[in-house]
């Protein structure tokens, strides 16, 4: 499962397009910030579909998801003027923000999706993250999917699920069968050790 | 290994929430009070920073998904409502971008050059139902589905030289697969075809894709579970215009595992 192949670098083409989208979406954020609608417009047009599939990836349903989105995007209008291009690149700032909507709008809902088994053993590790077609990500991807190889299957496939997912410990523990306390040790120990992976 | 659920080796004394919120672990209340955090705490902002910086390789490897046309409308309205046409700017009606800019947007350059397998193989035909997704001008109807059982998968669908025709997520419990278009090498003039080859047995046709924008496949009903076992996505190029056929009739130039969850 499209898994990378080390070696084939495929940022050398990419370098010069992402910089290019990044200081493209930095400048429509900028221009948000000072109130100018063309380049919210913008920002909108080329960025809606990114956020939606996050969107979409929380919550699941398309009328939940598309309200998250508006709410969203409103946010972004608000808080433009917040975004720090010195600490964030403009897409994981966005992104960012439409994820902890839907999160938020999940916690809001009470979870029907309690019930739903979730299949621990058999979700696999996030061998397809670092894609070499994501604009921006491969490096960084790459570095990610190396520091999760250090840990332990569980702990690795464990903060997957967590985060694709959007599931509290609670839920992630209720929907596998597994005790809270062995869940809340896999993340955290595999938080622990993918800090110091990361940070290196 | 660590299976043992410690409390008693330290592990439970850090903080590690900046990290439990990003990760999405936290319960409403705990997620309140690290938002709260997050302003008054300039040192654990930053920290939330990092690890969204970290985990944002996950972000992205989401795939966009062509919101409803409606949506701008309203974040318009929202906005702006109250105000009298005359007053200010006006925001020029405008079509938004096909979704295949959208997309390249999103992809990176893919290295050039075509690499062809020929795969000679007898299939079911199939028939197919396909949705584009959400066009500009029709909002796309709620598909009812249970929640999945099995979460969706992504998997690139390579040339052999190993750049990347379209991803494809695939999602047993619905029985989808949402493709999307990066960019496919060989025979411009012949159009794309989708198969589904579980493992050990043929190739049955999902139907003819397009090559310009993302569509949602319906798996038939008789193939869902192949779809949740391990087994290939690929793609033939097949002639222009035809209907899905029993087994690929030329050369299959992209494919894809896709591993059990």
């Amino acid at each position: 499962m499209g898994r990378v192949q080390e070696g084939d670098d495929p940022m050398i083409d990419t370098d010069a397009v992402d910089s290019g989208d990044r200081e493209q979406l930095r400048r429509w954020l900028l221009g948000t910030a000072e109130g100018d609608r063309r380049a919210f417009e913008d920002l909108y047009q080329r960025t809606s579909a990114k956020l939606f599939g996050v969107c979409l990836r929380i919550l699941h349903e398309r009328n939940e998801a598309e309200e998250v989105l508006q709410d969203v995007y409103l946010t972004i209008w608000r808080k433009a003027s917040q975004y720090d291009a010195d600490r964030a690149s403009p897409i994981t700032w966005l992104a960012m923000i439409a994820r902890n909507k839907a999160i938020d709008r999940l916690r809001a809902a009470r979870v029907e999706r309690a019930s739903v088994p979730l299949d621990l053993a058999a979700e696999l590790a996030g061998d397809d993250v670092a894609a070499p077609e994501l604009v921006e990500a491969a490096s960084e991807g790459r570095r990610l999917h190396n520091c999760l190889e250090e840990l332990t299957g569980e702990q690795g496939r464990a903060i997957r699920v967590a985060f694709f997912e959007g599931c509290t410990y609670e839920e992630i523990a209720h929907r596998s069968g597994t005790p809270i306390g062995t869940i809340k040790s896999w993340i955290r120990r595999g938080l622990l050790k993918l800090k110091e992976c990361l940070q290196r | 290994m660590s299976t043992q659920p410690s409390f008693d080796d330290g592990v439970d004394d850090i903080d590690l929430t900046a990290a439990e919120f990003v990760l999405g672990v936290l319960d409403a209340d705990a997620r309140r009070l690290a938002l709260e955090r997050i302003q008054r705490d300039p040192a654990f902002a930053a920290e939330v920073m990092r690890w969204e910086s970290w985990f944002s390789p996950w972000l992205q490897s989401i795939a966009p998904v062509e919101p409803p046309a409606s949506t701008w409308p309203r974040v318009r309205a929202a906005l702006w409502q109250h105000e009298l046409p005359e007053r200010g700017p006006r925001i020029a009606p405008t079509v938004p971008p096909s979704l295949w800019n959208r997309i390249g947007f999103w992809r990176g350059v893919a290295a050039g050059g075509f690499a062809v397998a020929v795969a000679s193989v007898t299939a079911l035909l199939l028939t197919v139902r396909q949705v584009p997704v959400a066009p500009p001008t029709t909002p796309t109807p709620v598909v009812v589905a249970p929640p999945p059982a099995a979460a969706p998968m992504v998997v690139s669908l390579r040339h052999d030289d190993g750049t990347t025709a379209y991803t494809a997520t695939v999602d047993p419990a619905r029985g989808t697969v949402l493709l999307v278009p990066v960019r496919l090498e060989g025979d411009p003039t012949l159009s794309p075809e989708l198969w589904l080859i579980p493992e050990g047995d043929k190739p049955h046709s999902l139907g003819m894709i397009r090559r310009d924008a993302a569509m949602v496949v319906n798996i038939p009903a008789n193939l869902r579970s192949a779809a949740n076992a391990n087994g290939l996505l690929a793609i033939s190029l097949e002639p222009a215009g035809s209907q899905a056929h029993e087994a690929p009739t030329g050369p299959v130039v992209a494919k894809g595992n896709v591993v059990r969850l």
